[in-house]
């Protein structure tokens, strides 16, 4: 369904506050759109009026994490708040409210739509029963709690497996942990360290010496729909002299048979840090998205789709297609039928959000 | 505003070298002969006093510039507020960012300036006008606050450089791209870089102790005949300047922060603010009158909210142990402890969840010398886009630093035939924050 060659931009509306955040109603074909003004809004997928049909509001901070769940069908959310909050489909008042307990990053819904797992910045992932916002699990205690350089670190990123067995889990210093949903039991630690930037670790001043510069992080997660790949999505190697996301997007690749590194890819000509992952429904595509990294010569942001099976004449990984959004994009959602991908994000500030919907391929 | 691009260099010549270290603190023992040299005749009025008082200097430099509305001025649920709540400090009615709750703990021992704006120093990338206080002038290098306060306030008596500068890497010391000021490279810091004490300090090896010492002694003998006979300042300049190496040679387990007590390298840790922090306690317990601890990538043009959170980790623990063990020392009634910028970031926020430069409504904060703790100066409207309140200039903040510390900043230096202020005459001391 995808065709690279097809892929062009539709639709694209502006939103009253930047998008952090996307979730889609499969049914209701309703794009939820998590929002810097601490708001969520709901469009119509389909037809993308100007107009949101529904906002949403509860939280007190930006809106950086939402999931659809589909047992029963409610969309969760969550932010900078430490709220976690449940949604019932196309209702304005929540159905229930939770503390998460620290700054929430990102949200993932299990494959069977009954369970949201929640990044946190207190290195802890939380499962939490969408039906009732009970929290079920806390998985903790496998990433580094320190960088490098001694500070703490956050969880960016999470991500469940295919057959929801699995649970993956992304930090700021490149360290990804897959456990066991059910137990916590860790099954793999990845090093994703090509997602992290610091200079002068190894420092000729010394072994205990390095500089504050710091960016980087797991900060997209997908597994290929065999479950035997783990696909990691950050900001290469930076140029430390800068004063910006200044590397190119990169997505590291794993084997879930090994747990080792198989290949990465950069994103040629793409600043900036790719903000999220998904495969699309059909095929092996690697869709990401993200962007920030300032005025490259691919735009403000970039949408790559990736055949990571396909391999060049060299027989290495053939490179992603590459389309430049004007938006940084902070996350997606494909449509009901795979056939966009409704992108979110914010074109000149926090006050120019927009969705654009990218069509993917053909039929 | 465009991003500034900034340049890093590793080039060996901005490492400390034994001829460096030592040439900078020869020259910083011969003001007198220098100045003249420069032609520049100072007045000594009140010196002396303020150097009997023993006031030091730590000053907390963030490079790039940190966003007042992640620190000092938050803004919680304005659209320009940004994601970060404001919480309760231990001075009453004072909210400072969620992000540094030590220092919230802390409050009660500083004072913040809500209302600084140096815009009318025009494109000032390099933070100069907030270092000299004044706008550049092309006929004049002028000195910074921290060159003219370890003029001031530098001790003969000790055996230590009066101004020392402690930075991980020389990405954002414009400064050292810049030429001396009037007072020469007498007062210019003597540079550690990388956390680590200053290199080739040791004795030479094949230099037994007795040696040394024999040497010293011989040295001592000719020198003090040759002061004796001459009574020159140059040839006292000599003699103390040798006393002082002497003595910075037996202390330089001062400079390795890594001989610090166990318990303090633990509270600390292994941050470079935090290690550099721990290094400016002990730098002004021994008597170095001015340090400046310079940290750096504030500059955060894109993802400034993932940028201040791990950034303003470094600040909260580092500068709230430096105020807490300042004061449980006694220490912070006689050490002025600065935090400042090259500016603050601009309440509007970028697609790229960035802030840029800004310049117009930003915040510093003050601690010790009598600076009375919990005191906020200024404020900004909801969004922070302007000052509201009492305006705060550079020239008006070096005003207050130098009543802080006892020095007159009407006390003029002669440059040629032209008496130069030590801080601008067109700014005041902010009254509220003095003692």
């Amino acid at each position: 369904m995808i065709d690279p060659a097809r892929c062009k931009l539709g639709k694209r509306v502006a939103g009253p506050a930047g998008f952090w955040a996307a979730a889609l109603d499969p049914e209701a074909q309703r794009l939820y759109c998590g929002a810097t003004d601490f708001s969520i809004y709901a469009y119509d997928a389909r037809t993308l009026p100007e107009q949101p049909s529904l906002t949403l509001k509860g939280h007190r901070s930006y809106v950086t994490a939402l999931a659809f769940a589909r047992q029963p069908k409610l969309l969760v959310s969550a932010g900078f708040d430490r709220q976690v909050i449940g949604w019932r489909a196309g209702e304005a008042t929540p159905a229930w409210t939770a503390a998460a307990g620290a700054l929430v990053n990102q949200a993932a819904v299990s494959p069977d739509g009954a369970w949201v797992a929640t990044a946190q910045d207190d290195l802890t992932v939380r499962i939490w029963e969408a039906a009732t916002g009970k929290a079920v699990r806390r998985l903790e205690g496998e990433h580094a709690p320190r960088t490098r350089i001694g500070r703490n670190s956050t969880l960016h990123s999470a991500a469940f497996s295919p057959d929801g067995r699995w649970i993956a889990s992304g930090d700021r210093i490149g360290g990804v942990c897959v456990r066991e949903t059910e137990s916590g039991k860790l099954v793999h630690k990845l090093d994703a360290n090509a997602l992290y930037s610091q200079a002068y670790f190894d420092n000729p001043l010394g072994p205990n010496i390095s500089s504050e510069y710091e960016w980087g992080g797991v900060r997209s997660l997908a597994f290929s729909p065999d479950g035997k790949l783990l696909f990691a999505g950050g900001m290469g190697p930076a140029d430390q002299n800068s004063a910006g996301l200044d590397g190119l997007m990169k997505i590291e690749t794993f084997s879930l048979e090994t747990g080792k590194p198989v290949f990465g890819v950069l994103l040629e000509k793409s600043k900036g840090v790719l903000y999220s992952m998904a495969v699309h429904p059909v095929g092996r595509w690697l869709v990401a998205a993200g962007g920030g990294g300032g005025a490259g010569a691919g735009g403000s942001g970039t949408l790559s789709l990736w055949d990571y099976a396909a391999r060049g004449a060299d027989g290495k990984p053939a490179p992603p297609a590459l389309f430049p959004s004007a938006m940084v994009v902070r996350d997606f959602a494909f449509s009901a039928d795979g056939a966009q991908a409704l992108l979110v994000g914010m074109e000149k500030g926090l006050t120019a959000g927009r969705v654009e919907a990218w069509t993917l391929g053909g039929p | 505003m465009k991003p500034e691009r900034y340049r890093f260099c590793s080039s060996p010549e901005h490492g400390v070298s034994r001829r460096e270290f030592l040439g900078g603190l020869a020259a910083s023992m011969f003001w007198g002969v220098g100045l003249a040299t420069d032609n520049v005749v100072m007045s000594e009025a009140q010196a002396a006093e303020v150097k009997k008082q023993g006031k030091r200097v730590i000053i907390l430099y963030l490079g790039g510039g940190a966003s007042q509305l992640e620190t000092w001025d938050p803004k919680p649920g304005r659209p320009t507020g940004g994601p970060f709540g404001a919480i309760d400090t231990s001075a009453p009615g004072v909210r400072i960012s969620e992000l540094l709750p030590k220092l919230a703990k802390q409050m009660h021992h500083m004072a913040i300036v809500r209302s600084v704006n140096n815009a009318a120093m025009g494109a000032d990338h390099d933070g100069t006008g907030m270092s000299i206080g004044r706008k550049k002038d092309p006929f004049v290098n002028y000195p910074s606050f921290a060159e003219i306060a370890a003029k001031e306030l530098g001790r003969q008596d000790v055996k230590l450089p009066d101004h020392v500068e402690l930075q991980m890497t020389d990405v954002f010391r414009y400064e050292s791209k810049v030429p001396p000021s009037f007072l020469g490279a007498a007062v210019q810091p003597v540079m550690l870089t990388g956390g680590k004490r200053p290199e080739n300090l040791d004795r030479l090896a094949e230099l037994s102790g007795l040696d040394h010492s024999d040497r010293e002694a011989l040295r001592s003998l000719v020198g003090k005949r040759f002061e004796r006979e001459r009574r020159l300042p140059a040839a006292q300049g000599y003699n103390q300047t040798f006393q002082r190496l002497r003595g910075l040679m037996s202390s330089d387990e001062l400079f390795d922060v890594d001989k610090s007590p166990p318990k303090d390298l633990e509270r600390y840790g292994s941050g470079s603010l935090a290690r550099h922090c721990l290094l400016a306690r002990r730098l002004v317990e021994a008597g170095v009158s001015v340090v400046k601890v310079r940290h750096t990538w504030w500059d955060t043009h894109a993802d400034n909210f993932e940028g201040h959170r791990v950034l303003t980790q470094d600040l909260d623990h580092a500068l709230s142990l430096l105020l807490a063990d300042l004061h449980d020392r006694g220490m912070l009634k006689d050490t002025l402890v600065l935090t400042t910028s090259e500016f603050g970031r601009t309440p509007a926020i970028s697609s790229e969840l960035g802030r840029d430069h800004w310049a117009n409504a930003w915040s510093v904060t003050l601690a010790g010398c009598g600076v009375p703790g919990g005191a906020v100066v200024g404020a900004t409207n909801e969004d922070g886009t302007a000052v509201t309140e009492r305006m705060v200039t550079p020239a008006d903040l070096h005003h207050t630093y130098y009543r802080a510390l006892g020095i007159d900043p009407r006390k003029t230096y002669t440059v040629g035939s032209r008496p130069v202020y030590l801080a601008d005459e067109t700014g005041e001391p902010i009254h509220e924050l003095l003692p």
